[in-house]
């Protein structure tokens, strides 16, 4: 059976199953998934219940609060930009006190007072 | 688990906030300039100590034991105003404006929180891929040229990404 080609990253720590299926969601999310590619993923899920469930497993790890992004997008749309921006403009190491003043910003915006 | 331990827990949880959280919540105030903040913090910082797998047993340095544990809840508590107030900045930067519902405000917020938890300890260049696949729906081809990185590069955020994910969640939850 043909499985998506492994890469090599230093994966310690993970077992074979878990990587596989990991390598797979890569392949199918790519946005370049084949029929055959397809095929072959039918085929790996199906020959042994440990795939399923490192599967679904893998395929859900953020599944639950991506799924609320989007819907929010929906109603109202740029969330998702605003929530990648929000994850990517400001790595963890930099959190810094200055953020306190952000309370502020929510009142000045008039956006739901949440507290 | 046995059912006699949870009175002994009790009693050392009792004894730190008695001997200690005055001293806590003035550590607090300092960090945060702020007086009812240090409450609620230090009010969390008690919680992590009931929870924490170190109250079984007797606590030799109580306030470095508090001091580790209310480090971790500042850090908590700085991280979610940072991202809170980049996340508003976007939003504020939109053509249209945003108008949510207390919920969906709170919902969203903590989804994000979610993710930045997971994501916690990635190279920035890989967040932004894994986020661009995650949440904005692009091909790989798509997030290389906008990132002016190679489709390879691009596989290997990905798997970096994921595994890192997969691994941070069985840190967080380990009965996951």
């Amino acid at each position: 059976m043909r499985q998506p080609r492994q890469m090599a990253t230093g994966t310690s720590g993970i077992d074979a199953t878990t990587e596989t299926a990991i390598d797979w969601i890569i392949k199918l999310t790519s946005g370049h998934t084949s029929a055959t590619d397809r095929a072959s993923f039918d085929q790996w899920l199906a020959a042994d219940t440990r795939h399923l469930v490192a599967w679904q497993e893998v395929s859900t790890l953020l599944k639950q609060p991506v799924t609320a992004i989007q819907q929010a997008d929906l109603l109202t749309p740029g969330q998702r930009q605003a929530a990648r921006l929000a994850l990517t403009a400001t790595p963890p190491s930099t959190t810094r006190r200055k953020m306190l003043g952000s309370s502020i910003t929510m009142l000045a915006l008039g956006i739901g007072a949440y507290t | 688990m046995s059912t006699a331990e949870p009175i002994t827990d009790q009693v050392r949880v009792e004894t730190l906030y008695r001997e200690h959280h005055h001293w806590l919540q003035a550590w607090l105030r300092k960090k945060l300039g702020d007086t009812h903040q240090a409450a609620d913090l230090t009010h969390d910082t008690f919680v992590r100590v009931i929870n924490s797998d170190q109250i079984n047993q007797p606590i030799l340095e109580p306030r470095a034991f508090l001091t580790t544990l209310a480090q971790r809840v500042l850090y908590t508590f700085w991280r979610r105003r940072e991202l809170e107030h980049a996340w508003l900045q976007a939003l504020a930067q939109q053509p249209e404006e945003t108008c949510m519902s207390a919920e969906d405000y709170a919902c969203v917020r903590e989804a994000i929180e979610a993710i930045d938890r997971l994501l916690k300890g990635l190279p920035a260049k890989v967040r932004q891929a894994f986020l661009l696949r995650t949440l904005d729906d692009m091909t790989h081809a798509e997030i290389a040229s906008a990132m002016n990185i190679s489709i390879a590069s691009v596989e290997r955020y990905m798997k970096q990404a994921l595994v890192h994910c997969y691994l941070a969640r069985h840190l967080l939850d380990p009965q996951a």
